[in-house]
């Protein structure tokens, strides 16, 4: 499912195989949460500007639902749920049993449900890699943040261009399969992260 | 009244845009931490928007993109429209920006990345000789800058379409 893999100077087929036994176990946390089968419809691991990360999600303007998570220890980065605010809510409605309505606020219990969703899917993302390469990763607690694409994006984007002109990404988009939802998982790594690859002995 | 169409330029991460052309917008879409520096020249009409991301380089390094650096984009800013005809004296700044996105950050930490931000802006200016005219910045929201190269003037707007002219 890999459509398109930037050229760098690491061990690609590791970080891939890597990166999609995390991803299979975050979206089967993620499934087990929403409590309805989910696919996985693309994953994209690509090197890019900063500015196309956030074309990704619908460009800088665009009001998105963004659960965003880092994490430390072995290595650093940026984990992001971003979801169009109709998806965030019929995922809400998925975990919380109730009709989506279409409205613009949200309660304070919703937000807590989104923030457990990253926990879940960051939780499982993270423990998967750790597993598989016997290091420790250690999860922030997620935050929610509802606002435009781009100020959102740009907390993970901040820390990674002090050190490089691009990102490295792994983007996963996926839908429930009764096609209710679907959203978007965003990997963003640190260098040490990418690094990471060359450990594993496939 | 002759009709003219606005060009709408967006000015991503990063980037530096100098423009003479009167039916230019200058655009920063989606700041959160990052400072929108608007400047204009009002006699010249040399108009300029660039989008800062972080304080300052590590190592002086050079990147790709300078402009995404404080401490070397408001230099650049100055120089680009100098080349282009402005007068240094008589460049109107307004920046906007410098949000804290992330609730569990601690205001003025080492975090804040907006607040950094808004600080090497500040000493960045004050070393180019130039001063803020307007600003509208800090919080935890995000906001789009535009500078109207027709008029001068310059507008924030945010998630929740709140307009504040500057």
């Amino acid at each position: 499912m890999i459509q398109d893999v930037a050229k760098t100077d690491i061990d690609l087929g590791a970080w891939e195989e890597l990166m999609k036994k995390g991803i299979t176990n975050a979206i089967s946390g993620l499934s087990q949460m929403v409590q309805k089968k989910i696919t996985v419809d693309s994953v994209l691991i690509s090197r890019i500007p900063a500015k196309e990360v956030i074309d990704l999600v619908g460009g800088p303007e665009t009001l998105i639902v963004g659960i965003y998570l880092n994490f430390s220890g072995a290595a650093n980065g940026h984990l992001m749920l971003a979801h169009r605010p109709e998806v965030a809510y019929a995922l809400l409605g998925m975990i919380l049993g109730e009709e989506p309505v279409k409205r613009n606020d949200i309660s304070d219990y919703e937000l807590s449900a989104l923030s457990e969703m990253g926990n879940i899917t960051g939780s499982f993302f993270l423990n998967a890699i750790a597993d598989t390469l016997g290091i420790t990763l250690y999860p922030s607690p997620p935050s929610v943040i509802i606002d435009m694409a781009g100020a959102i994006m740009g907390i993970a984007l901040a820390e990674i261009l002090q050190e490089s002109d691009e990102v490295m990404v792994v983007d996963t988009v996926f839908t429930t399969d009764d096609q209710s939802a679907g959203g978007r998982f965003m990997i963003m790594p640190n260098e040490s992260f990418v690094q990471l690859s060359q450990h594993y002995a496939r | 009244m002759t009709a003219s169409i606005d060009v709408n330029i967006s000015v991503g991460l990063g980037e530096l845009h100098v423009t003479k052309d009167p039916d230019a917008v200058l655009i920063c879409y989606g700041l959160g931490s990052c400072v929108a520096v608007s400047a204009f020249d009002p006699v010249a009409r040399v108009g300029a928007m660039a989008h800062i991301v972080l304080p300052a380089s590590n190592n002086g390094a050079n990147a790709i993109l300078p402009v995404k650096f404080a401490d070397r984009g408001i230099p650049l800013t100055v120089e680009k429209m100098e080349q282009a005809g402005a007068q240094r004296s008589r460049i109107v700044i307004k920046i906007a920006g410098g949000a804290k996105m992330l609730r569990g950050v601690t205001a003025g930490s080492v975090l804040d990345i907006g607040e950094r931000n808004i600080e090497a802006v500040n000493v960045a200016m004050h070393k180019a000789g130039l001063k803020i005219h307007a600003q509208d910045i800090r919080g935890d929201w995000g906001r789009c800058l535009w500078l109207y190269m027709a008029s001068g003037l310059t507008r924030v707007k945010t998630a929740e379409q709140r307009i504040i002219d500057l």
